[in-house]
Parts: C-alpha cells; sequence; structure tokens
C-alpha cells in the first residue's frame, strides 16, 4: 500500500509537470503573442520606435521574454560607482549620446552591453532615431531581448511557488530588533506568533474568521496576472476579502487592553511592514511600524463563494439525486420511473443558460427572491437561486447513475440468490444492492467537495455572484497569461487530489479493493 | 425599490395609492423623462450653450414639473470592473469610468463644457507662453476607502503623477514632446527633476512647455496629470495600483470607493466622500455598480422598470424595445443616445506593396493591379466610390433596422467637438468668412464643405455622403480619364474574417452596396482569412502602409485626446499615424524611391509622390492651421483643411459609437459634456428623478 502511495504520488507529479509545462508551451510559444495589443488603446496611439519599445516592455511584462535596455544598464553601472551623481558622470552622458548615432559601435560602455548579451544567448536590437529635418520624430533605442525557455519557466515557475517569511524580509536598516516569538495576542485573547523584521506582524494568530487559525509564515504563489488583475498573484486573487468595507468596533494597537474603540474596517490582524514615513493617522493607531492593514469586507472571498455554493448545491444533490435514483430502479418502467426519466432527459439536454432564466424567471417572479446579489436587501438570499441552478442539473445526473448502479445490482445471481434464501426486498436492498452500487458513487465523493473549489463559470456570472468560475474564461480572452497557467495549476492539481484521495476512499469502503493489487 | 415578496409588494403599492389619493398636490408619476421633456431641457442647454448669460439647470426644471428627485443612490450596471486604481497607470477608459469620481485633477469640465477650477483653484501663464503657475486649493484631503483623511493634497502629489505616468509608458504619449525634458528624461540624459513640473512650495506648481501651446490645459483632464499621494506611495509603493484591495490607494475626489475589491464581477459601491472641497454640490450619497454580463437583457429590463437601475438601453437583437413597445413605454420615454468622439472610417489603399499575407491571397492580374492602383489615385473615382455606398443599408446589416442611421458619421472630427470661443471673420482669395462665436466645429465645416460643392451634409446620425447622382457623374469622368471602355471593371481587394459570421454578413453587404451603387463598375474582391493572424496582419496589425493587404479598408478608428484639431488631423500628416489605413508608409524625408517596375508589371511608387498628388493641399492647410496661435481662428483653419481632406475623398468617415434608442430617469446633460480627458464620467453633479413604479 506504502509502495503503490509513493509511485502514484510519484507519477502524479509527474504528469502535474507535463500538463503545466504543454499549458506553457501553448500560451507562450504557440499563440500570436501580437494578439495582446488586440484591445489596447496605448498601443494604438504609440507609433515608431516608442510603439517597437512599448510591445517589447509588454512582453516582458506578460513573461514571454526578458528585456534588457541600454539606457537601464547605463544608469545601473554608473549608479554604482558614482551613486545619484550618475547622470553628471561624463562617460555615462557620452553612452547616452552614442545610442543615437552610428559611433555606438565605437563606445566602450555600449560595446560592452551588446558582449555581454551575446554572450548570455540575448539578441541585440538597435532602432535608429527617425527625424524629419530638425525635428525628433522617434528616439533611437538598444536593447537586447531573450525568449524565455520553456524549462527555464517551468523551473522558475515552481521553484517561486512556495515562500517562507524570515526576518530579514523587511529591507529597513533601522530596523534593529528582529525576532519571532510567541506572545499574547489582547486583541483575540490567545496565544500569537509574532515576527519584527518579517514581512507579516501576525505569523500565526486566532480570530473569529474562518478557518479561526491564521498563518502567515508560508505563502502559496500561483502566479501574478498581467491583464486581469495586474500585479497581483492568483492566489491571492482567490482569498481576497470582497463585499462593502464592514467597519466593527475595535480598539487600536497603540489602546489594546484600554476599552477604548473606535469604528473601523481593518483587519489588524494583516499588518505588514511600512517602510515609509508614518502619517499622523498611523501614529494614533500604531505603536511599531506594521501598519499597513487589509480592510474586512462583508462578502465570502472567491473560493468562499464557490466552494459554498459547489458545496451545498453538491449535498442536495446526494440528498435528492441518490433516494430518486434508487426509487425510479425500484419503481422501474413505472410512472416514478418515467417522470423521473423526463426530468434527466431534459435537464442534460438542455442548455445550462436555459433551464437557470426559466428558474430565476420562477424564483424571482413568483417567490420574489433577489436575481443579482448586488441588488438584494438580505445578501443570503441571493445565494438560494444560483445553488438550486447548480444542483438540478447533479440530481439529476445523480439520479440517472444511482438507478443504473442499483438495476445492475438488482439483476446480478448474489441478488436472485439472496431472495431465493428469503430475505425481504429490504432487507437486500439496504444490506447488499445499496452498499454495492454505492461503490461507484464513493469514488467520486472528493471530486465532487474539490470539484466545488473550480467555480460554476455561468452561473457566477448571470447571478453576478464572484467566484474563481470565471478567472479561467476570462483569462483566455484577455490573454492572461499568468492566470491562465495559475489556474491549470490550480484545477490539475486539484483533479490529481481528488483522483488519489476517491481511490483510498474506495479500499476503505470495499474491503475487496486492495491498491497493490496482490493476493 | 427592492421588494422581498409578493405580498410585501402588494402592500407597498397599496400604501404608495393611498398616500397619493390623500390630498395635497399630485407629484409627476411618470416612471421615466420623456422624450418631450428630455427635448425641452435640450434646448434650454444649447441656449446656455451659446450664451454664457444663460443657466441650465436641469433639477430646478424637473422639480417645477412635479418629479422628487432621487439623492441616496445611482445604481447601473458595469461589464468591465476596475483594473488599476492609479489613474497615470491605465489607458482604459473602463478604468477612468471609476477613476474620475475618485480622483480629482488640476482642472474639470462642467456640464456645459467649460473648465473649471478642481484641485487648482487659478493659474497664470507667463510672457513666454511656455510656463503654467497653478495654485493648488488649500485643504484638500486624501482619503482612504473608509473615508477617513490621511494627507493634504499637495502640488508634489502632481509631480510625482506625471513621474509614474511617464515611467509607466501608457499615457505618456499625452506629455511627450509638450512638457520639457519628458523625452530626453525618458532617453535617460537627465533625471525627472530637470523635467518641466516642479512644486515651487506645497501649494504652487509649475509646469513648463516645450513651446506654446494654447489647448494645453485641455490636456490636463486626462490620465497622465493626475495626482498621486506622495505619502500613500512612500508606503505602499506600486501596490497603491493593485485594485484587488481599494484600500492600496487614496482618493481626493468626490467619491470613495467602498467595496474592498475592485476586481470582482459582483458590484463596486463609493460613497458620498464628506471631504471634498465641493461636496455639497455633490447630489447623489451613493454610486453603485452593479455587475452585468449581459446575457439576459429581459431581466436587466425588468429591473429598471422596478426603478433598480436608472436607466437602459432598448435594442431589437436582446428584445428589450419589443418589451418597452408591450409596455407602452416606448413612444413616450424614448431618446436616442449621444454619440462618441471616436470616429470609424474606411478608405482605399493609394500605394500598395502587399498582395498576400499568409493564407490571404489576391488573385488580381498584373493588369487588374495597376488599374486599382490608378483608379484609387483618381480623384473623380474615389469621390464616386465613396459617395456611391448607402451606408443605412449596410449599417442595416450589423444594427437593428430602427437604429442604422443613429450612429453613422460623416466627418473626421466629430461635428460638435467643441465651439469657436470669439468670432472670426477673415477674408481670402476675394471671400469673406464670418463665424459668430460659439459656432460649432461642425457649423464651420459644413460651410466649407457647401462652398466646395462637396455633396456632403456633416451632422451625425444620417448618411450624408451617399448621393448615387453625384456618385454617376464622378464615375462618368473617372471612367474618361482612366480610359475605360462601359464594359470594363474595377476589382478591389477587401480582406474579411471568414470564420465570423457577422463579419462575413458586413462585408457581404458592403460588396453588394459597391457593385450597386457604382452600376457594376466597382467588384469588391472578398479575400478570405481563415485565421485572426491573416486577418489583423492584412489590416490592423500592418507595421507601415505597404504592409496593407486591402485595396479598400475599413475599420480603423481614432478618438481625441486634447481640445485642438491637430488631436484627429494630425494622422493624416506626413508623418501620421493613420497613414497606414490607405497603404502609405510615413514619410520622414530622404527616403528612397521604389525601383521602377518592369513594364506591365504593377510597382510601388514613392510615398512621397503619391501624398503630394492626393494630400498635398491637404498638408498646406495643415501648415497654415498649426501656425495658428489663437484659438477660435486655429479652429476655424482646422476645419477648411478637414474640408479638404474629406472632399478629396481621402477617407470614408463611416460610424462612431452610441447612437442607440435608450430610456432614462437622468436629466440630460447633468453630467460633464466634453469629447476629451476623462470628466465625462464625472457622476458627482447628476441629476435623476425619483423611480414611480406603478
Amino acid at each position: 500500500m506504502k509502495m503503490y502511495m509513493l509511485k502514484r504520488i510519484l507519477l502524479s507529479l509527474v504528469s502535474f509537470f507535463i500538463v503545466v509545462g504543454t499549458v506553457m508551451v501553448l500560451t507562450y510559444s504557440l499563440i500570436d503573442r501580437t494578439m495582446i495589443f488586440q484591445s489596447d488603446g496605448a498601443w494604438k496611439k504609440y507609433s515608431n520606435n516608442e510603439k517597437t519599445m512599448y510591445e517589447q516592455r509588454k512582453y516582458e511584462e506578460y513573461g514571454y521574454l526578458t528585456l534588457e535596455e541600454a539606457t537601464d544598464y547605463l544608469k545601473t553601472k554608473y549608479q554604482e560607482t558614482d551613486g545619484e551623481a550618475y547622470i553628471s558622470n561624463a562617460q555615462y552622458q557620452a553612452a547616452i549620446a552614442a545610442i543615437k548615432t552610428t559611433s555606438r559601435e565605437e563606445n566602450a560602455d555600449l560595446a560592452e552591453f551588446k558582449m555581454k548579451y551575446l554572450k548570455d544567448g540575448y539578441k541585440v536590437n538597435y532602432l535608429p532615431q527617425i527625424t524629419s529635418g530638425s525635428k525628433l520624430i522617434s528616439s533611437a533605442y538598444l536593447y537586447a531581448t531573450k525568449d524565455i525557455n520553456v524549462f527555464v519557466r517551468i523551473f522558475t515557475y515552481f521553484s517561486k511557488m512556495f515562500t517562507f517569511e524570515t526576518i530579514y524580509d523587511v529591507d529597513d536598516p533601522n530596523l534593529t530588533d528582529r525576532y519571532i516569538r510567541w506572545e499574547w495576542d489582547k486583541r483575540s485573547n490567545m496565544p500569537a506568533l509574532v515576527g519584527s523584521g518579517t514581512t507579516h506582524k501576525y505569523l500565526i494568530y486566532f480570530d473569529n474568521k474562518f478557518p479561526f487559525i491564521h498563518q502567515n509564515l508560508f505563502h502559496f504563489h500561483l502566479g501574478i496576472s498581467n491583464a486581469e488583475y495586474i500585479g497581483s498573484d492568483v492566489a491571492d486573487v482567490m482569498v481576497n476579502s470582497q463585499g462593502e468595507i464592514v467597519k466593527t468596533e475595535q480598539e487600536y494597537p497603540i489602546d489594546l487592553g484600554t476599552g477604548i474603540t473606535h469604528k473601523i474596517g481593518y483587519d489588524f490582524h494583516t499588518a505588514t511592514y511600512n517602510s515609509g514615513e508614518l502619517t499622523l493617522a498611523e501614529l494614533t493607531m500604531f505603536n511599531d511600524r506594521y501598519t499597513i492593514c487589509k480592510t474586512n469586507g462583508d462578502g465570502l472571498t472567491m473560493l468562499g463563494n464557490s466552494f459554498i455554493m459547489g458545496i451545498i448545491a453538491s449535498i442536495l444533490a446526494y440528498l435528492f439525486g441518490l433516494p430518486l435514483g434508487v426509487l425510479m430502479a425500484r419503481k422501474k418502467d413505472k410512472i416514478a420511473d418515467k417522470i423521473g426519466n423526463v426530468y434527466i432527459i431534459l435537464i442534460m439536454a438542455l442548455p445550462s443558460l436555459a433551464y437557470i432564466f426559466m428558474f430565476s424567471a420562477i424564483g424571482t417572479g413568483l417567490f420574489g427572491l433577489p436575481y443579482k446579489y448586488a441588488n438584494a436587501e438580505i445578501k443570503v438570499l441571493a445565494y438560494i437561486l444560483p445553488i438550486l441552478s447548480l444542483a438540478l442539473p447533479s440530481i439529476g445526473s445523480l439520479m440517472k447513475w444511482m438507478r443504473r448502479y442499483v438495476i445492475d445490482q438488482q439483476n446480478s445471481d448474489y441478488v436472485k440468490f439472496a431472495k431465493s434464501q428469503g430475505l425481504s426486498e429490504r432487507e437486500v436492498f439496504s444490506t447488499h444492492i445499496a452498499r454495492n452500487a454505492f461503490i461507484y458513487i464513493v469514488h467520486g465523493i472528493p471530486g465532487t467537495i474539490l470539484g466545488a473549489l473550480t467555480g460554476a463559470i455561468i452561473t457566477e456570472r448571470v447571478y453576478g455572484i464572484s467566484g474563481v468560475g470565471n478567472l479561467l474564461t476570462n483569462a483566455v480572452t484577455s490573454y492572461d497569461n499568468g492566470v491562465i497557467v495559475a489556474c491549470t495549476v490550480f484545477y490539475t492539481a486539484l483533479s490529481i487530489i481528488s483522483l488519489i484521495l476517491g481511490d483510498i476512499l474506495l479500499t476503505k469502503y470495499d474491503p475487496r479493493i486492495s491498491l497493490s493489487g496482490g493476493r | 425599490m427592492k421588494f422581498k415578496s409578493l405580498g410585501v409588494m402588494l402592500l407597498t403599492a397599496g400604501a404608495v395609492l393611498g398616500a397619493t389619493s390623500c390630498g395635497g398636490p399630485r407629484g409627476n408619476d411618470n416612471p421615466f423623462i420623456t422624450s418631450k421633456e428630455r427635448a425641452e431641457m435640450l434646448e434650454q442647454w444649447e441656449a446656455a450653450f451659446k450664451d454664457s448669460s444663460k443657466s441650465y439647470n436641469p433639477a430646478k426644471y424637473l422639480t417645477d414639473k412635479g418629479y422628487t428627485l432621487k439623492t441616496d443612490e445611482y445604481r447601473t450596471t458595469y461589464s468591465t470592473e476596475i483594473k488599476n486604481l492609479d489613474p497615470t497607470q491605465t489607458y482604459r477608459q473602463s478604468d477612468s469610468a471609476y477613476l474620475c469620481n475618485f480622483i480629482e485633477g488640476l482642472v474639470q469640465y462642467d456640464n456645459l463644457g467649460r473648465m473649471q477650477p478642481a484641485c487648482a483653484e487659478s493659474w497664470e501663464l507667463d510672457s513666454t507662453q511656455t510656463k503654467y503657475t497653478f495654485h493648488i486649493r488649500k485643504g484638500m484631503k486624501w482619503v482612504t476607502n473608509q473615508g477617513a483623511a490621511v494627507a493634504d493634497v499637495k502640488a508634489g502629489d502632481f509631480v510625482l503623477g506625471l513621474k509614474r505616468a511617464v515611467d509607466a509608458g501608457y499615457v505618456s504619449y499625452l506629455a511627450e514632446g509638450v512638457v520639457k525634458n519628458v523625452i530626453e528624461y525618458e532617453d535617460g540624459e537627465v533625471e525627472f527633476s530637470q523635467v518641466g513640473i516642479k512644486a515651487k512650495d506645497d501649494y504652487t506648481l509649475e509646469i513648463e512647455l516645450v513651446k506654446p501651446e494654447s489647448f494645453f490645459l485641455s490636456r490636463l483632464t486626462y490620465n497622465t496629470f493626475m495626482p498621486v499621494c506622495q505619502s500613500q506611495f512612500e508606503s505602499k509603493g506600486e501596490d497603491i495600483n493593485k485594485s484587488t484591495d481599494t484600500g492600496n490607494n487614496v482618493y481626493n475626489g468626490p467619491f470613495y470607493p467602498t467595496t474592498v475589491d475592485g476586481t470582482v464581477k459582483t458590484m463596486i459601491v463609493a460613497q458620498r466622500n464628506e471631504l471634498y472641497w465641493d461636496n455639497e454640490h455633490t447630489t447623489v450619497d451613493r454610486l453603485v455598480w452593479v455587475y452585468d454580463d449581459g446575457s439576459n437583457p429581459a431581466q436587466t429590463y425588468t429591473d429598471v422598470k422596478n426603478g433598480i437601475y436608472a436607466g437602459t438601453g432598448l435594442a431589437v437583437s436582446t428584445g428589450t424595445l419589443g418589451l418597452a413597445k408591450k409596455d407602452k413605454l416606448f413612444d413616450d420615454y424614448k431618446y436616442v443616445t449621444d454619440t462618441t468622439a471616436t470616429t470609424y472610417f474606411g478608405g482605399l489603399n493609394l500605394n500598395r506593396g502587399t498582395f498576400e499575407v499568409g493564407g490571404a491571397v489576391s488573385k488580381l492580374t498584373e493588369a487588374e493591379k495597376i488599374l486599382a492602383h490608378r483608379a484609387a489615385n483618381n480623384l473623380n473615382f474615389r469621390r464616386g466610390l465613396l459617395h456611391c455606398i448607402d451606408r443605412v443599408k449596410w449599417n442595416e446589416v450589423s444594427r437593428d433596422k430602427e437604429v442604422a442611421a443613429f450612429n453613422l458619421r460623416n466627418t473626421y472630427i466629430k461635428p460638435d467637438f467643441t465651439a469657436i470661443e470669439s468670432a472670426v471673420s477673415f477674408t481670402e482669395d476675394g471671400k469673406t468668412y464670418e463665424f459668430p462665436a460659439k459656432s460649432t466645429y461642425g457649423e464651420i465645416l459644413q460651410k466649407f464643405l457647401d462652398e466646395k460643392e462637396a455633396h456632403i451634409k456633416v451632422e451625425d446620425g444620417q448618411d450624408g455622403w451617399f448621393d448615387k447622382a453625384y456618385a454617376q457623374e464622378c464615375f462618368a469622368k473617372a471612367k474618361q480619364e482612366l480610359g475605360l471602355g462601359p464594359n470594363d471593371v474595377i476589382k478591389l481587394d477587401n480582406v474579411y474574417y471568414a470564420p465570423s459570421v457577422g463579419q462575413t454578413a458586413d462585408h457581404k453587404a458592403l460588396q453588394q452596396l459597391m457593385d450597386e451603387g457604382s452600376n457594376g463598375l466597382v467588384k469588391l474582391q472578398l479575400i478570405e482569412a481563415n485565421t485572426t493572424a491573416d486577418y489583423y496582419y492584412s489590416g490592423y496589425y500592418a507595421d507601415s502602409g505597404e504592409d496593407l493587404n486591402n485595396d479598400f479598408y475599413y475599420g480603423s478608428g481614432w478618438g481625441p485626446d486634447f481640445n485642438d484639431g491637430s488631436t484627429y488631423l494630425d494622422t493624416f500628416r506626413r508623418a501620421g499615424d493613420m497613414l497606414t489605413t490607405i497603404g502609405l508608409n510615413k514619410i520622414f524625408g530622404g527616403e528612397e524611391a521604389p525601383e521602377a517596375p518592369a513594364a506591365g508589371t504593377y510597382g510601388r511608387e514613392a510615398d512621397v509622390d503619391v501624398y503630394e498628388r492626393n494630400l498635398g493641399t491637404f498638408e498646406d492647410l495643415m501648415d497654415v492651421a498649426a501656425a495658428e496661435t489663437n484659438d477660435s481662428q486655429r479652429l476655424v483653419k482646422y476645419a477648411k483643411a478637414e474640408a479638404e481632406l474629406l472632399d478629396k475623398a481621402i477617407i470614408m468617415p463611416n460610424t462612431t459609437e452610441g447612437g442607440n434608442y435608450a430610456i432614462t430617469r437622468v436629466a440630460p446633460r447633468s453630467v460633464p459634456h466634453v469629447n476629451w480627458g476623462v470628466c465625462a464620467d464625472m457622476l458627482k453633479n447628476i441629476v435623476q428623478i425619483k423611480a414611480s413604479v406603478k
């Protein structure tokens, strides 16, 4: 069993890397990269060399290549020797001027730039200045580019996936007292692991928000978005607080223990280090430099929304689908079975948008349920229609499969034997048929639970509830490479884990099944 | 109003009926603003626009008519979320539509299109006409997304804003070559402290220009010149732009966002900023944008009727027009939405250099290529072609029939782009031109076009070019000049994206209309592009004019950035950005002429020759206009140049955005009325009536 699990996990990791690698190749090499400018209004306004440079910089942002410009190279080089006075260095100015003319070949600094990057496998390009008479139309540029190799890309991606916080995170020479230690947190009246010099102040803490214990010791990175959530990591986007800001009576960190409260929307446990000058407002609230805090929203996170809706819909599906499927099997070819079949066929054949609208028309018209989350006075009610919309097809699917499995079992030899032995219908069913039919269902349970995390694309969009479902679809249309890769990683990991868990659950449920395959 | 159940709805309706039947003056219970009332308000607006002694007060007009004004919130739908919190980092109108309500610049426009002080309470221009000094209003605050003040707005915030705009590069083009040393800073020659924007002290800002520019102030209403709070940037760095947490940035405008995450596809909410300097004139307490992907227009329409949203567009294709007619709302309350300043146009390729891009391959013979080139360069042929297309019929393919004409445009510069401040009168070639103050650009342009007998009507919302008789006249002359017989045809290539049903229909319609309109003379050859790459590289992505793989190309668009004719017309000067769309490379001088082709084969001419032949007179008029320093005179001269451009049939302006049916509770022109910058989306002075739900 252990050997099997080890092999299984290893193979899973290999397939994981293959999938991610394939998506990276597809996204970065096989799709025409110029498509990212299709709806770029700034690109349209640029022309000549500035347009080319804008394109190169965008390509770098989107992760296609690394770009090195001669002007940046010169700036860094002379800053090392001259500090901030680099701009008045004669050699620096000479090199800058040489970029514009043909004498750039002779300039030592520019030749150095060219040699260095050619050696590292870059392509060095030059865009000559464009003038019309004495008027400057477009500046000259000297730059080097290198497409990122797919193996390098995969390696960098996975090496950056997990990061840990250390007491050296904060780059402030004035911070001398650096530590990580347990302290008593007066805000939550529980112990907390607190750091100084780490990015976050509270590394392990408790509060009254799910999952009640939180950590900032290590972080998970799925990749940075280029177009949809510019600059933010997809993992953060998924668990980001949403909704309108909720202000609660809280004590400022500086007032902890005094009982003086203010109505404020910050979550003081999320404090990160502020290396800038502290404002008056911050000085009245905080007693250290950890003053940048997140705010609390009244909604669930993206992951939360998708998960809640998915889980409740799944529970409803199992609650209704399984018994109804059994009912249909037992009343095979009778009225109940016929009605059930009609429902299954209808729900499978109708496009989801059609029955979502039909259903919501009934829900909003007859029962006055809210349609869009944003227009709902009582926000909880806004989840009813989406959950029911999600549950309907799952109920149909489970009904169909349960009915099939039960019928199969009903026709098998051991059932006929048990009946001949005198067991009642009910006993045969509950002790034997149900348990055997259930084997097939059990395998899918982890998948369903984890699948709730993937979100529902159409339902979320139609009802305006923000979940993870649309992350991938929106990323594809906006060529957001970072999100495409991040979602692929996320979904692949979920699939692999659900399959493994499903198999393990199966062995626990049915002792006849053994993973190692031996006798 | 949001009703929790049928029962509550009935109860409330009963209460309302009861209340209104109990004596007292009867309030106006129209569900929307009527078309008549709207027209009356627009008349009053026109009067105030032309005569500054008159005023326009939509709030008073509506309350006099018995309406109750809605001041608690303005709720509407959105489909694109906030992607950037720092306006200097974005060019997207979808971002600016929110940010212009949260962050305010030096100046702004009001609902009569007049520039008003904003963060700058006054300003002066020095004697060299290149240095502006702005006096920043004291006591303005930056607030967080919880409404708490964190810092004062200072002159240094504008310096930081421009630096961030230039460093990021998305909107820096508005300052390059305009503000002193911006280009030199980008090239690494100078530090930013040498750039022509300085904070003399906390409340005095100086901006120095490269050369005098009479319309410079109009640039200030765009993202390039928006402020960034210095202390916020010090503590948060680049994070201030991350819209996943609105707490990352701070705001100095009339509203601040109160939803935590601006990127969600759920809702975006903003609250009145009590600390805003002009808060007493803000007419609404809350702004709510609700995500709507447009998949259920019937539900959205019902929500509008029930008073949830302030208004909605009506279209046949979504079924909402039919619903409005059924509900008897269409006739009394409909209006046509404003058109925008963006112009989409088409034109002939004057100097074709490419006949094959991927799978999009031309089938023209050499003789046909030569003929197409000669025809494109023949003035009468161009005139004939551009005046023979029935654009209303063409537009019906992609738009509902009822509104097919509403978004047609006939000029490059939007007719009501701007108006002259002072009267202009001058004499030229024995003719005297007189334009009273506040004449709109369109009125001036029409005069010049009529003088040339160009057969063009300038107003939006009609086909001002289609004139079959005039087209036939021109074709007859062209045929003679080109030496064509009665049965000869001229073949022109046009690449279309075949997998798109809509595009195929659109291009096929054009082909048919050209054939009909030219009585069979012009045969448009539709070239299939089966990949998006082939389609785009044949047109939109063509690097330069010679890469344009079309004989007739349409679909390019251009929008204005500031208050001057050059913002549109410069695109067709010798080094203009839109020359690619008519097949010409940019001309900088000193280009080598291409080799003469072998006898009987087609070869490209020198761009400078083609330009001179077709646009030479236009360029001369542009020189005259560019040299003019008086704003009003300048606009008139640009109008003269555009008249030349259109009369020479260089481009065929085609469509614009907007021009749809809609019903609304929002008073017309209660928000800023301006065609450039971000102010048009500001909502602080919006006037809307309360919904009366029957």
